[in-house]
């Protein structure tokens, strides 16, 4: 079974981004957040998956947060339809995606986390992803491999999707379009 | 004469007037070359936003609070589930020279205070894998000396948890096969960099397995 | 058609659409010219630079950042204390920026920098009384190779290798649109104020023009600074939000001044217009 890391993982962070309350426990909405997020896109017999390392951090989160049925409902949808462009593109893998498909998923990242109310810090250190919920308080702060070296990056294991953009890269979006960013940038992670 | 009065008005009034509608017709102008990206520029946008500005202080929070209950359960509702780069207990290894703060997140703040539990692995008491880093040089140059059967200890503020080493390995970085993500059961797994005190960086991390001897378990998780 | 341009209301109809685009000419005017001396010039990112804090606070990260690989290489906090030399990070950024704005490749000059380090762990070695025989090449290799990198990385100004191609093409465009906006500037002036019999009246065009410039200028900084969004823009790294913060500063000053000078040269459109409006009625 192939284990591709892909721009689900861009839903996976999106699913992070919900209302600021303390509650534990998985509830209901949580629950069918994770199965979603669990099921495998079938790209021409390729099944890729999200890894384990996200789907926990997700979870985790999960356990800090309360989300509503609606968010829940909402970011399902999202990564359903991710799923399904993902699988229509015809392509075996991520990383054969064509700027203008990944550039399409950018576009459902970029208005689910409208909706939801993400942040992506900028940052000199371009392979590391930190997220912020909009009170300032860190959601994720991730360097791409599970296993550190100092707690920075040294070894890419899985990750490569980042959509951290500083100043620059927000001007650079505005101007150029988002595809620079993603051409550049590649959404999608490595093939195991 | 009236006339002459209205259009002297006339004329002073468009000094104001005409200026401000040249303005406001530019700015209609730039709306209207900029409306049919703006429902793809606002999203992305706002992904880098944030109400509150991002704190740049190296400072942490601490959400421990020592506990001495000792149930065999404790009610996810009573737990506070820590936030990344908040230190939410203590780790030591009796008479192995191991004793650090113990973070939610390995980042750079948990590293550089103590040693971290990897976001995408759970905290003691879930039941599944706990996997914590920490520096050879610091918080975990003891783990060297642990050896098997030594007890870990973790207290947070939801319980106290004691966890028994059961082997050691030396691994490379990259190999997944070091850690199981999905496992269903309470595993600990502390790691560092190897070899110990050792100037420069390898490749290499030292491996440190332990299962759960005691400790409540968080229930109630799943609504 | 003769008719038409006899008609009094079309012809004020039409003077006042050329008084329209000759504002409109003047901003886009007034803007490139402003980012061509700023954004697109590499003095204006220098000065910013030495203005601001960036250069002290990107050294404190990058040794923050060494700390922690230090961490995990035997080397605690005092090894790094002195390594990073401000001078040394200013002369590597300036000769980056430098090649950025030439249109050169963009690669980081990390050869001091390696110096210094391996000079620091021979050092190191010395004072410890560590047998360089006993210590892994390899290991302190890797050691060099991912502290180089942390190194490059900071020095780097994010994204500038991704828009430098357009930046450069954005640039020149910048001057054609300059120059070609001055001259079109200079006709519309020329006819307005040579078809009209009244010369007082063309200067009121002008003063139309100018002053909702001026007034277009002012707005653009001043809703970016209502609207407070600029400041809520998540940067991860302090040095990084100093040069965000000195350069988006700096250039809502430079609207404001151009702003200024444009309102400033409405009035005396009006001054003008008015005393020519009297030698005309005298």
């Amino acid at each position: 079974m192939k284990k591709v890391f892909c721009v689900l993982a861009s839903f996976v962070l999106i699913a992070f981004s919900c209302v600021e309350a303390f509650a534990a426990g998985i509830n209901s909405g949580e629950q069918s957040v994770l199965k979603q997020m669990n099921t495998p896109a079938n790209m021409q017999g390729n099944l890729v998956y999200v890894p384990a390392s996200y789907v926990n951090q997700a979870e985790a989160h999960f356990n800090t947060i309360d989300m509503t049925k609606k968010q829940a409902d909402e970011i399902n949808s999202l990564i359903s339809q991710g799923r399904s462009f993902l699988e229509s593109t015809g392509k075996k893998s991520v990383s054969e995606l064509t700027g203008a498909e990944k550039k399409k998923l950018l576009q459902y990242a970029s208005a689910a986390a409208g909706v939801l109310n993400l942040t992506a810090v900028g940052g000199s250190d371009t392979s590391r992803v930190k997220i912020i919920g909009k009170d300032g308080e860190v959601i994720i702060d991730d360097s791409g491999s599970v296993i550190k070296t100092t707690g920075r990056t040294t070894t890419s294991a899985s990750f490569d999707f980042d959509i951290i953009v500083t100043v620059a890269g927000i001007i650079a979006i505005i101007s150029m379009g988002a595809i620079t960013i993603i051409k550049t940038r590649n959404l999608v992670l490595n093939d195991e | 004469m009236m006339n002459n009065k209205k259009s002297k008005k006339i004329k002073h009034v468009s000094l104001i007037v005409v200026p401000l509608l040249f303005c406001f017709i530019m700015c209609v102008g730039i709306a209207g070359v900029l409306a049919p990206q703006l429902p793809k520029l606002i999203p992305i946008v706002n992904m880098f936003m944030s109400d509150k500005q991002v704190d740049y202080s190296t400072g942490y929070e601490n959400i421990f609070v020592p506990t001495t209950s000792s149930g065999d359960t404790v009610n996810a509702e009573d737990v506070e589930f820590p936030r990344i780069d908040k230190q939410f207990g203590e780790l030591s290894i009796k008479g192995r020279k191991v004793s650090a703060k113990l973070f939610f997140g390995d980042g750079a703040v948990p590293l550089r205070n103590g040693v971290g539990v990897y976001a995408g692995s759970f905290i003691p008491g879930y039941g599944k894998t706990v996997l914590i880093a920490g520096h050879n040089n610091t918080y975990f140059n003891g783990l060297k000396n642990v050896k098997k059967n030594d007890i870990v200890e973790i207290n947070t503020s939801y319980g106290n948890y004691q966890y028994e080493i059961t082997t050691t390995k030396i691994l490379s970085a990259d190999d997944s096969s070091a850690y199981d993500l999905t496992k269903k059961e309470e595993n600990l797994v502390m790691y560092t960099c190897y070899p110990f005190d050792e100037l420069g960086l390898t490749e290499k991390r030292f491996f440190v397995y332990a299962k759960k001897i005691s400790g409540p378990e968080i229930v109630g998780l799943y609504e | 058609m003769k008719k038409l341009f006899k008609n009094e209301k079309f012809v004020r109809f039409l003077y006042g659409v050329l008084a329209f685009v000759l504002s409109a000419l003047i901003v886009i005017f007034s803007l490139t010219t402003m980012l061509k001396v700023t954004v697109f010039n590499s003095s204006f990112l220098n000065d910013v630079l030495n203005n601001s804090a960036y250069y002290t606070d990107l050294c404190d990260e990058i040794t923050d950042d060494l700390v922690d690989i230090g961490n995990a290489s035997g080397l605690n906090k005092s090894f790094f204390s002195d390594l990073i030399d401000e001078f040394m990070v200013r002369e590597d950024i300036q000769s980056y920026i430098e090649s950025f704005y030439n249109g050169e490749k963009l690669v980081v000059n990390t050869d001091n920098f390696q110096r210094s380090l391996r000079d620091a762990i021979e050092n190191y070695e010395k004072k410890k009384g560590i047998d360089p025989q006993t210590v892994s090449e390899e290991s302190i290799n890797y050691f060099v190779v991912e502290a180089t990198k942390i190194y490059s990385k900071s020095i780097e100004i994010t994204y500038f290798n991704m828009i430098q191609k357009d930046a450069m093409k954005w640039s020149s465009k910048m001057l054609i649109y300059a120059l070609i906006s001055i001259v079109a500037i200079v006709l519309i002036m020329c006819f307005i104020f040579f078809t009209n019999k009244w010369k007082h009246l063309a200067v009121k065009y002008f003063y139309y023009a100018t002053a909702s410039a001026g007034l277009f200028v002012f707005l653009i900084p001043t809703v970016l600074n209502v609207s407070g969004i600029l400041q809520k823009i998540a940067i991860l790294s302090r040095s990084l939000n100093d040069l965000y913060t000195s350069c988006v500063n700096s250039l809502l000053m430079n609207m404001y001044v151009i702003s200024a000078v444009l309102i400033g040269l409405s009035v005396v459109f009006v001054i003008i217009h008015k005393h020519l409006r009297k030698l005309a009625t005298a």
